[in-house]
């Protein structure tokens, strides 16, 4: 039988809207927390597993692909001191170009251009499932999180303005959200931007990948970052603890 | 072409340092590119400094020191037009290697890269010395000769390249004492690529004045020498204008005299290969009309790069066809 003064935890953060953004915290905070806690962390309700695993990294076999260069022709060689090395890469069945020039170096700027390529055939082939397709799920759901918790604050400076009291701070209704919310949209937002932007997600996870190959061995270290990341959640449950306690 | 007003409030109002930029780079996709690229740089650097335990007062002097690199940085790029590889101090090149640049030496370019990992992979794939399962001949070190060497960088772009469980020994030759400092530095700073058969060593002199004639079994000579002509440096329509201002002219200026020079060299070491770099085609027909290349001797052919200009002559010894007759398939 579970214990009721564990329960009390959990359910006061299902009601509350802030952190059910931080459900997925709850799988780290399991490494860290007692072993009864442990235990009921691990029930098998879905909220407590956190999201569905991503689909695996979609891989290019060699023979598909050509690498295309813009024919310059005139000068280069010792008279030109270029600093950008933009790669372009053909598939040669369905004649997709994709071209990368994130990085300073041509073989990192390689190495992205073959994965943006995988993904953008894997997302072509089967826009749900795929890994690019989750990755713009999550970032639509993110964004929808963000946009209803930035109108709960509006609501409640409203609220405070109108010096109401607590009880009917969450009772407002929902005010004009078009001078309330935080833009979330950058200034500058055009595609050449999000490319960027998209290559350097890319680069981030070539880099982890090396890292964790290279890293293999020492599983110690990935469950420190856990504790790092999350050490904020796990700090609003011991707080949470000790406000039931005095009650 | 100027740079419109709209562009330069674009760019204020994305960044205060992307306008600094855009005299030399003239467009916001690549100012925003190399901006990112300096704040990293710096940032890595200030790094180490920010990590440490300080009051709060110190960690804001840090980090509007390093708004002031940035600044500064993006000042030197854009109105002075100072080359991006001498304020970050280096320049990725190959697989993994990263070459320190420094004023006074010249950069490494991507054209030389290109064709230095394709002569090098090929000779790693083809070459008997590398497939052979056993040393037929009683060669027992593979000898690379990379002359005008500069920062080293085709000699530990090849070392990387070759790493095997033979034996094999790179000699860079440079006239500059500034680039002897450089590519031992380099060699330091990627001495991954070393290996207990794999050596790389520097020496400083004049190709044209030195006397290698200690050297007498080499198997190919690399080189990137200086080829722009006297007409075509102070051409603005040829030469950059940050190449111009800072880089170095011993490196730059040139002519078909180096290649004579190189072949002589080729001689007198027993070189069974020889690639340069060149500058087009016209300095390729140059070469041959002013036989440098003793055709009775050697098979010759210019290389492509990815930009569709003729950039390379290799050649290769006729009766050294059975280790370097590959290299037909890389000329065209």
């Amino acid at each position: 039988m579970i214990p009721q003064s564990l329960l009390l935890p959990f359910t006061a953060c299902v009601q509350s809207s802030i952190l059910r953004c931080n459900i997925l915290a709850y799988q780290r905070v399991q490494l860290s927390c007692s072993r009864v806690a442990r235990r009921v962390l691990s029930s098998s309700s879905p909220w407590l597993k956190g999201p569905p695993p991503m689909p695996p990294r979609p891989s290019i076999s060699e023979d598909e692909i050509e690498e295309v260069f813009i024919k310059g022709g005139g000068k280069g060689g010792q008279k030109i001191n270029k600093t950008n090395s933009k790669v372009q890469l053909r598939h040669i069945p369905s004649g997709l170009i994709v071209s990368s020039q994130a990085t300073r170096s041509r073989e990192q700027n390689r190495k992205i251009a073959r994965r943006k390529m995988a993904e953008e055939l894997q997302y072509q082939n089967d826009p749900e499932s795929s890994r690019r397709g989750k990755l713009i799920e999550k970032k639509q759901k993110s964004k929808r999180n963000q946009r209803k918790k930035s109108l709960k604050r509006a609501r409640l400076r409203e609220a405070e303005r109108q010096g109401l009291p607590e009880q009917e701070k969450l009772l407002q209704p929902p005010c004009d959200s078009s001078h309330e919310i935080e833009p979330s949209e950058s200034i500058y937002d055009d595609a050449d931007q999000s490319e960027l932007e998209n290559d350097l997600r890319i680069l981030r996870e070539i880099e982890e990948e090396e890292l964790q190959n290279s890293q293999s061995v020492q599983t110690d270290l990935v469950e420190d970052e856990y504790e790092v990341d999350y050490t904020e959640t796990v700090d609003l449950l011991s707080d949470r603890n000790e406000k039931k306690k005095r009650r | 072409m100027r740079i419109l007003p709209a562009v330069k409030i674009l760019a204020r109002r994305e960044s205060p340092y992307l306008p600094l930029l855009l005299p030399t780079l003239r467009d916001i996709d690549s100012a925003r590119r190399e901006l990112r690229w300096i704040a990293e740089h710096f940032h890595d650097r200030a790094a180490d400094g920010l990590a440490v335990e300080t009051n709060s007062q110190q960690k804001i002097k840090l980090k509007s020191s390093l708004y002031r690199k940035i600044w500064k940085a993006c000042f030197l790029r854009g109105y002075k037009g100072v080359p991006l590889q001498y304020i970050l101090g280096s320049q990725p090149f190959g697989d993994s290697l990263d070459i320190i640049c420094r004023p006074g030496v010249l950069i490494p370019r991507w054209e030389t890269e290109e064709w230095g990992v394709k002569i090098a992979r090929g000779i790693r794939q083809y070459h008997p010395f590398f497939n052979a399962e056993e040393n037929l001949s009683s060669q027992i070190i593979f000898n690379i000769l990379d002359l005008c060497t500069g920062t080293g960088c085709i000699a530990l772009l090849f070392a990387e390249q070759l790493k095997t469980n033979k034996n094999v020994l790179i000699t860079g030759i440079d006239i500059s004492q500034k680039a002897f400092t450089v590519a031992r530095d380099n060699r330091k700073a990627n001495d991954h690529v070393l290996g207990t058969n794999l050596s790389v060593l520097f020496k400083v002199g004049d190709i044209f004045t030195r006397d290698l004639s200690s050297m007498s079994n080499i198997d190919i000579i690399v080189s990137n020498p200086p080829y722009v002509s006297e007409e075509n440096y102070y051409s603005w329509t040829h030469t950059e204008r940050s190449v111009r201002n800072y880089e170095p002219r011993l490196a730059l200026i040139g002519g078909v005299e180096f290649y004579k020079r190189i072949f002589e060299i080729a001689t007198t070491t027993n070189a069974k290969a020889v690639v340069c770099e060149i500058s087009d085609g016209q300095q390729y027909r140059d070469i041959l009309d002013a036989n440098c290349v003793d055709s009775s001797l050697w098979c010759s052919g210019s290389m492509y790069d990815e930009a569709g200009v003729v950039r390379t002559i290799v050649s290769w010894r006729r009766d050294a066809e059975d280790e370097w007759g590959w290299l037909q398939n890389l000329i065209s």
